[in-house]
């Protein structure tokens, strides 16, 4: 059932959940993101891990399909991007919104410089990329 | 196969909310909540602690979140948890190398910069 009630008590519970056990595994904390990234503390690493293993076994029961998907030319790049973004800043790209909830302040800017780098990556890709993968068009 | 059509704006800010919510009630509950200017004693060290250079670096990294989650076409959730989750090849190459370049930035934070 995919009724717009239906669509917005989903997003609630699933922002609720993400936000709560983010914060909780220390994802929104730079130190604790410091010390998985250079393999220091692999906790979080595992962590993501886990829940990897848990949504592969869930969408197995539930026969969740793959979506149509290839990799295009601005996967790998983007990846590289946002990897270097993410180590720099500690946002990927909800992260932000959890470390202004933390107290972080700061953390608002990411959340800016987030919402500049969107709209810049659609004007490149219409004026230069023309990627046809719909990245940069959702 | 119907296509599937976004979920209507007040849905994705009730998302972003609920995530902020979230995030505030693990904080609070933790003890964790202190309003500040500034992104905590690890990024001091590591990034910088000169808060002219805190908002640049914040400022760009976010850019480069944003315009990378873009063109790769997800992020740490989309492609990490989702689409690894349902073993899309695209996903699995755009994780491997989004936690690579994280590994390797992190590094040269930490002992070269």
């Amino acid at each position: 059932m995919h009724t717009r009630g239906a669509i917005l008590v989903a997003n609630i519970i699933a922002g609720l959940a993400l936000g709560y056990t983010v914060a909780n595994i220390g994802f929104a904390d730079y130190a604790e993101l410091n010390r998985m990234f250079t393999f220091q503390d692999l906790r979080m690493f595992l962590a993501f891990a886990g829940a990897v293993a848990i949504i592969v076994v869930v969408f197995a029961v539930v026969r969740v399909r793959r979506a149509p998907g290839r990799i295009h030319a601005g996967v790998v790049p983007g990846a590289v991007l946002f990897g270097t973004g993410w180590a720099i800043s500690g946002g990927c790209p909800a992260i932000p919104i959890v470390q202004v909830a933390s107290g972080y302040l700061p953390a608002l800017v990411t959340i800016a410089g987030i919402v500049v780098g969107i709209r810049l990556c659609r004007w490149a890709n219409t004026r230069y990329f023309h990627l046809d993968s719909g990245s940069c068009e959702r | 196969m119907a296509r599937l059509l976004p979920a209507p704006l007040v849905s994705q800010v009730a998302l972003l909310l609920s995530v902020f919510v979230g995030g505030w009630v693990a904080a609070a509950t933790a003890g964790r909540f202190q309003l500040r200017l500034d992104m905590g004693d690890a990024f001091s060290q590591i990034v910088t602690d000169k808060p002219i250079a805190m908002i640049g670096a914040l400022f760009v990294g976010g850019v480069l979140v944003g315009f990378g989650t873009r063109l790769a076409g997800g992020c740490s959730s989309g492609h990490g948890l989702n689409g690894c989750g349902r073993l899309q090849p695209v996903s699995i190459v755009a994780t491997a190398v989004f936690f690579g370049t994280g590994v390797l930035v992190s590094f040269l934070l930490w002992k070269v910069i």
